[in-house]
């Protein structure tokens, strides 16, 4: 009877033994291997969709008052003075006081959407030749070259201001997860860019519906990184590519439509804009204001002299700006990412490029190549949309050229332009006396701060410390 | 490969049970020397073999005994074993002497329990009366400062919180660095622990087993090197008659009182105005009383000014005491505890509440448990232990900003009031009333956890059990977070068109642990004596979790489910997640003549969580150790107890801490557009491995003078290598880091623990004990071609060479005597106003881990009084002072409370030792002027009692009526003249992006004090 027992003790651990060894294989449920994340068209669209949703990354597109695209360039610039009611966020921004602990952490997020891409375009060709997968392999090209474009912009110098031997970002075009790439040089960086989006237009579709990038919107960017790198008549030919391939419902926004470009009820002037739903959780607004039970609360006030710049029968004004009363003070703050008609407060697709832009980047370039009239005509063109009580301008010479850069300010004020901008042109950063209620009054910049010279090297932000430890190839900015 | 082995170890034992003859009976009474009272549960042997038997209730035994049997042995736990020739004898009555020697007493050693003397590792052991009755509710917590070695920090001070338990110092960066807990032979999963610390019953811990050195946790194979934690639960066995007990505590929980003042109403306006600032306040009173429009705070007159400046005054209110409060602590438990026949038995429940220090973070528990033995065959006994809590707590947000009360207590201003006139809530400043909040956006949680650990054991022949054990453990994790619809923060950030939303979240974790063991002693001749351990383990545990989110809900307060929300907002999540771990293990002790022990180890595990290619581990221990008081030259000194040298090597793995799937190249789904994203997850690693550790321990356990002074001294050295390390990569990959296997580090310290008997008479007892560890801790190598690891929060640094989060930071040069700017060292020593990152600079010495902690104390019995005084201490350790850096800023943080200390500020050229020149505009860098030296001595606990005397409650038919009061953290010795309380866990567990413990300070949940009385009353 006992020594039953021992055998049952016996042949129980065997049997436990046995039973366990094939528990140690455990698979996830919430992942599938990366070897089998591109086998069916569905798997693409799947890994497309993941590309852009980076785009929205916290320091990114999908910033919200640490550092993001639709503002920082604003506060770093003279469109805003810091509301000393609000929580001073982005401060370090608004003072120069960036260091390479403390910056703007754009580099990984844009080299996240990078890779992203870059196992798209790895794959690429496990999909059959056809119409999808080129427009697959167009919107992954278009992608990479907008991350890295975002990048040289931040990091690197101005185009026209830099010399050969300056240094832009890596330009990373494989998936190598042990990669310590040195910075591509500026221009050739820039090339790249140039290379990706030129492939990009050749592939993609005309249409992929609001948050993707389709033909014309590759046509846009590629104008502005055109413009930026003063090839001026290049810049007019994907300008005029853009307007030519844009869909009907992506034309320029007459001035009865442009309010409901900033509410997501068109799509009227947005030939790109990232999606950006209640169910993502990202108030991007925040970064200018917040909503409070005895107000709004502004983050940054809109800088009285830029606010007086706009007209009152500018439809961009009530659109862009509105005012609040917080605790019995008036304040001029920015309206535009206030939300949709209905749903989260401050959630709204994010632009990323319009057609304002693209006619005012070719009036600029035609300006360059001494076009004036054709110059004049866009800049009407668009000032007919935005002004209710228009009648076509007559500027030539600097007041055209001042005109163009007016209505380059007014329009794309707030979108994450104008830092860029000023540093394109060579422009210092001047920023007004005013301070930081309605009228003008209430405390301004603080004069450290006021002005920035033209080509400081505060204009390169320092790369993050992060990458400088790991990456002994990387050289750091001087700033 | 390993179970072949086991089976011949198995059938060996077989065969040695053939041999049995039995020719006579004796029979007996064992009694207790000091009372006369009979003691069951004795061990009777036959000297020489393993024959022999248990007294049953009334002390009486019957054993069979060969008749040549010459001696009898009468062993029992806490008493003088005893042996007594049979000499023809059949009726053999024994009185034992009690023990007073700590080497007598019985260590829990995990896999089985061993006597102190014949175990040659480093174990402490905690009684359970050493943390009963104490008002706090989690048994980590209540290990501090009780065993040499065993560092516990509390997370912070919220009730029934967990701590940090480090044992011998930091063993590894980025993998678990919390022992594993072992409760009842159950080893509890690592994300389990935390909650079976604070909802197990304290009351109902028999003992606890710190196991430190390889002897002793390298039978946990790949989840041994933290050390092991070994609570064993109340069983009945001993107890004569059935004793029923009831104790009831009421007491109150404060915050400690701050060290600090903050700026007075009058001095912070002056400061205010000094640097040019207009508060909200002031702006309104002038708006509202008449002043000309365009009139601002610098352009009235002096005497317009302080009329504005009074007003304020007379508003001011101090809001600690309109946030906090005085909490309750209330405890009720009941047990009941017996041996019955054959059959053992406890059971208890209890209620314990504790009120936190603000609305909104109260914890409330209720535990049950039962432990049931029985012997049903003499070959066969049963045993069930099952313990099962529930506690529910309000949680706070632990984030930098107003949302956390105890950032709100120094962050709105005294001249702002609670309320508007319209009776609303004030927004404050800070732009959000916390007590609006702690209201209207309550966020409860609830757990139940338990474990249910059964066992059939077999003990066919003397000295061999065969046990089978199926252990189970159970989590349930419900969150609940509701933003009532209209309330601040709704509107804050809520969807006006659907407002109020409702997140409910939470998790299931169960383990199962079938653990197949087989023990078996014997002794060959009467000089050699073995012990075998044979144990096949294998453990499964699946985590589930889910989350649900709602918006637009009816404005009330009971209509909350997620049904009663109007919309999705997208984010329902659920998850699911698996490990196993397989293992093989043998233990071999052996001895001769009760000298000189020698034990080996051996165990192999493998486990899903790893890379393909590093599956399995084998891990090893071999230790010595000599009893010099067994030797007969050491009997002339008599003086000497018992000595006890020993020493052992091994090694142990870590597996904690880690994701389960983290080897693998994965690629997770998520949403654009409403429409599925996949992504790539990680940098996969199939090498990926754990930790391994290699420890080694040599002691001395020592018992001097008729056993008043007592203690071990160990020395250990502990390299750790093939540590998980995020290794941070270049962002241009994509990622920011992969976790690999590389790196090594080193502990080498000393433990040592006293207790000395100062008075041992009749009617008084005096005793002392303390306990002292001193950890050096050393990275030794990081991964290929790294000579630095930065961290994440951006303060410390891995560095080989140096301590674990070694500080580095800028250095602070003071300020510039002629301007009042702030001057910093750059990197070269060289004096700068320009703040860079890159001139920060190690730190050498000053990190967050103590130099030396441990705790000590004193028990006091004269009569019916007892007294007992434990103190905790933590030296050499330095804390990052962010609280210090926000209240005594250089005038970025001018509108918020200051403390007055940021007054002592530059302002005339010559100035020296003061702070920069303030300025809103300033930028408060991090600097090494915040960082502070944090050594401190806690009294942590003082209990006064007074039982009746048993002559009088006896009357009543009450066996025991003791009253008691208890004052937990009284006093704080701060030698360093810490801002703020130096005793610092988590700082802010939302604000930093990783968790050093001890690393800053950052408005964390305050420690507490408590005052309670209580009632112990047993029938």
């Amino acid at each position: 009877m006992m020594k039953k027992t021992y055998l049952y003790a016996l042949i129980l651990l065997f049997l436990a033994a046995n039973g366990c060894k094939k528990e140690i294989d455990q698979d996830p449920h919430d992942g599938i291997p990366s070897e089998d994340a591109f086998i069916t068209p569905d798997d693409f669209t799947n890994a497309i969709r993941g590309a852009y949703s980076s785009l929205r990354g916290l320091s990114y597109y999908g910033g919200q008052d640490n550092d993001a695209m639709t503002s920082t360039p604003d506060v770093l610039s003279d469109n805003l003075v810091l509301n000393q009611q609000g929580r001073h966020s982005q401060l370090k921004f608004y003072t120069y006081n960036y260091v390479s602990t403390d910056t703007w952490q754009l580099w990984g997020n844009a080299y996240r959407a990078i890779l992203r891409t870059n196992f798209i375009l790895a794959n690429i060709d496990n999909l059959p030749d056809g119409d999808f997968k080129d427009n697959v392999h167009g919107e992954a090209l278009a992608i990479r070259a907008l991350a890295h474009f975002d990048l040289l912009r931040v990091y690197a110098k101005a185009y026209g201001s830099a010399s050969d031997a300056d240094l832009g970002v890596p330009y990373v075009t494989t998936v190598d997860f042990n990669a310590q790439p040195s910075r591509t040089p500026l221009k050739q960086a820039y090339g790249f860019v140039v290379t990706d989006f030129v492939q990009a237009i050749q592939l993609l579709g005309s249409n992929n519906g609001p948050g993707r990038i389709h033909k014309a919107a590759a046509e846009g960017l590629l104008s502005r990184v055109y413009l930026y790198m003063e090839q001026w008549q290049n810049c007019v030919d994907m300008a005029t590519a853009a307007i030519d391939d844009a869909p009907a419902s992506n034309a320029l926004a007459t001035i009865d439509e442009f309010p409901s470009i900033w509410t997501d009820e068109t799509e009227r002037d947005v030939l790109f804009k990232i999606r950006n739903l209640d169910a993502d959780d990202d108030p991007i607004g925040v970064g200018y204001k917040q909503g409070t039970p005895e107000g709004v609360l502004p983050e940054y006030s809109v800088d009285y002299a830029f606010f007086q710049l706009f007209s009152d029968d500018d439809v961009r004004k009530d659109a862009y700006i509105a005012q609040t009363n917080f605790n019995g003070i008036d304040y001029n703050y920015v309206y535009k990412y206030n939300g949709r008609p209905v749903g989260d407060a401050d959630v709204v697709d994010i632009k990323v490029i319009r057609m304002g832009e693209v006619y005012l980047n070719r009036a600029e370039a035609y300006y360059q190549l001494d076009n004036d009239a054709a110059a004049l005509a866009d800049l009407n063109t668009l000032r007919s949309n935005r002004y209710a009580e228009f009648t076509d301008g007559t500027e030539t010479g600097t007041a055209l050229y001042n005109a163009i850069l007016l209505q380059r300010r007014l329009e794309l004020a707030f979108e994450g332009s104008r830092f860029f901008d000023l540093k394109r042109l060579g422009l210092p950063i001047e920023r007004s006396e005013f301070g930081d209620r309605a009228d003008g009054s209430g405390i301004p910049v603080p004069d450290e701060a006021a002005t920035l010279p033209a080509n400081d090297p505060l204009f390169q932000l320092p790369i993050p410390q992060a990458e400088i430890n790991t990456n002994p190839n990387i050289k750091q900015n001087d700033y | 490969m390993k179970l072949k082995l086991l089976s011949i170890l198995l059938l060996g034992l077989f065969a040695v049970s053939a041999a049995k003859a039995q020719s006579k009976t004796v029979s007996g009474t064992v009694t207790g020397k000091t009372d006369g009272l009979p003691l069951p549960g004795v061990s009777v042997t036959v000297k020489g073999t393993t024959a022999g038997t248990q007294t049953d209730a009334n002390g009486h035994y019957n054993l069979a005994v060969p008749a040549e049997t010459s001696v009898l042995v009468f062993s029992y736990l806490g008493y003088q074993s005893t042996e007594i020739p049979v000499a023809g004898q059949t009726t053999i009555n024994a009185t034992l002497t009690d023990d007073t020697r700590q080497l007598a007493e019985v260590v829990v050693t995990g896999y089985q329990t061993k006597m102190r003397t014949d175990v040659s590792s480093a174990i402490s052991t905690v009684q359970g009366r050493e943390v009963a009755d104490r008002p706090v509710p989690s048994i980590d917590n209540l290990l501090q400062g009780k065993a040499a070695g065993v560092q516990i920090t509390s997370e912070n001070g919220r009730p029934g919180g967990n701590a940090y338990i480090r044992i011998r110092g930091v063993g590894s960066i980025n993998a678990g660095q919390q022992p594993l807990l072992v409760v009842d032979g159950l080893q509890v999963p690592d994300d389990v622990a935390p909650q079976f610390y604070t909802t197990i019953n304290a009351n109902d811990i028999e003992n606890v087993s710190v196991l430190k050195d390889a002897a002793a946790v390298s039978l946990y194979g790949a989840r041994g090197s933290n050390g092991v934690i070994v609570i064993t639960t109340k069983t009945g066995a001993g107890k004569d008659k059935p004793e029923i007990a009831y104790t009831f505590q009421y007491g109150t929980n404060a915050k400690i009182p701050d060290n600090f003042k903050l700026m007075t109403t009058a001095q912070k306006l002056q400061y205010e105005y000094d640097l040019g600032y207009e508060n909200a306040e002031i702006t309104s009173y002038l708006g509202q009383n008449n002043f000309p429009d365009g009139a601002d705070l610098f352009n009235i007159t002096d005497a317009q000014r302080q009329t504005v400046w009074d007003a304020l005054i007379r508003q001011s209110h101090n809001w600690l005491n309109d946030i906090l409060r005085t909490g309750k602590i209330r405890q009720h438990q009941l047990s009941v505890s017996g041996h019955e026949n054959k059959t053992n038995y406890y059971v208890s429940f209890q209620m314990f509440d504790v009120d936190g220090i603000v609305v909104g973070s109260d914890y409330k528990r209720y535990t049950g448990k039962v432990n049931l033995s029985t012997q049903i065959k003499p070959w066969l006994s049963l045993s069930n232990n099952m313990s099962l809590g529930h506690k529910k707590t309000n949680e706070l947000r632990d984030v930098y900003n107003a949302q956390n009360p105890f950032y709100a207590i120094y962050g709105y201003n005294s001249y702002e009031p609670v309320y508007n006139p319209d009776g609303t809530y004030n927004l404050t400043v800070q732009g959000f009333p916390i007590l609006e909040a702690l209201k209207e956006n309550p966020e409860t949680q609830r757990f139940l956890s338990g474990y249910n650990i059964t066992t059939l054991d077999f003990h066919p022949i003397k000295g061999l059990n065969v046990s089978s054990s199926i252990g189970l453990t159970y989590d349930d994790y419900k969150r609940a977070a509701f933003i009532r619809p209209g309330s601040i923060l709704d509107q804050y950030i809520g969807d006006p068109t659907a407002p109020g939303s409702k997140v409910d979240n939470g998790s299931t974790e169960f383990a199962y642990d079938w653990i197949n063991k087989a023990i078996y002693k014997f002794d060959l001749n009467t000089d050699h004596h073995f012990n075998i351990l044979a144990v096949q383990e294998f453990q499964k545990d699946q985590l589930d979790s889910y989350g649900l989110e709602k918006k637009g809900f009816v404005l009330s307060d009971y209509v909350s489910t997620q049904d009663n929300g109007a919309a999705n907002t997208g984010t329902n999540t659920t998850s699911q997640s698996i490990w196993t771990i397989a293992s093989l293990l043998g233990e071999l002790d052996y001895n001769y003549k009760n000298k000189y022990y020698v034990t080996g180890s051996f165990r192999r595990d493998g486990s899903s969580r790893f890379g393909r290619n590093n599956r399995y581990g084998n891990f090893y221990s071999a230790s010595l150790s000599w009893v010099l008081t067994n030797e007969e030259f050491m009997k002339p000194l008599t003086w000497v107890n018992a000595l006890k040298l020993r020493g052992s090597v091994g090694t142990a793995g870590n597996f904690s801490g880690l994701g389960n799937y983290q080897s693998l190249s994965l690629y997770r789904f998520g949403t654009y557009n409403n429409l599925l994203t996949a992504f790539p997850a990680q940098i996969p690693n199939p090498d990926l491995t754990w930790e391994k550790k290699l420890k080694r321990d040599v002691g001395i356990d020592f018992e001097l003078f008729n056993s008043r002074i007592s203690g071990t001294f160990d020395y250990y050295n502990e390299n750790t290598t093939a540590l998980l390390l995020n290794v941070p990569v270049s962002q241009t990959t994509g990622f920011a880091s992969v976790i690999k296997n590389v790196g090594a580090m080193n502990n080498s310290g000393i433990d040592i623990s006293l207790n000395g008997e100062i008075i041992r008479s009749k009617d008084l007892r005096w005793s002392v004990y303390g306990n002292l560890n001193y950890n050096r801790n050393k990275i030794t190598e990081l991964y290929n071609g790294a000579t630095e690891i930065a961290d994440l929060n951006q303060l410390g640094t891995v560095k080989p060479g140096y301590a674990i989060n070694t500080f580095k930071l800028v250095r602070y040069a003071g300020v510039n005597p002629e301007t009042g700017a702030a001057q910093f060292y750059t990197k070269d020593g060289e004096i700068t106003e320009e703040y860079s990152g890159d001139d920060a600079v190690i730190l050498e010495g000053k990190s967050p881990n103590p130099k030396f902690f441990g705790g000590f104390g004193t028990n006091l019995n004269y009569k019916g009084f007892e007294f007992s005084a434990d103190f905790t201490y933590t030296l050499g350790q330095y804390i990052f002072n962010y609280n210090k850096e926000i209240l005594v800023s250089w005038g970025d943080q001018v509108y918020y409370p200051q403390a007055q200390e940021a007054l002592n500020y530059w302002k005339q050229p010559g100035d020296t030792n003061v702070l920069p020149k303030p300025d809103p505009n300033n930028f408060t860098y991090d600097t090494d002027y915040y960082l502070q030296k944090a050594s401190y001595i806690r009294l942590r606990n003082v209990t006064l009692g007074y039982t009746i005397p048993s002559a009088i409650t006896q009357k009543y038919h009450v066996r025991n009526l003791r009253f008691f009061v208890t004052g937990q953290n009284l006093l704080t010795i701060n030698p360093n003249n810490f801002f703020g309380d130096p005793e610092v866990g988590i700082g802010s567990e939302e604000s930093f992006t990783t968790t050093i413990p001890g690393q800053a300070t950052l408005f964390a949940y305050p420690t507490t004090r408590q005052f309670t009385f209580g009632v112990n009353l047993t029938f």
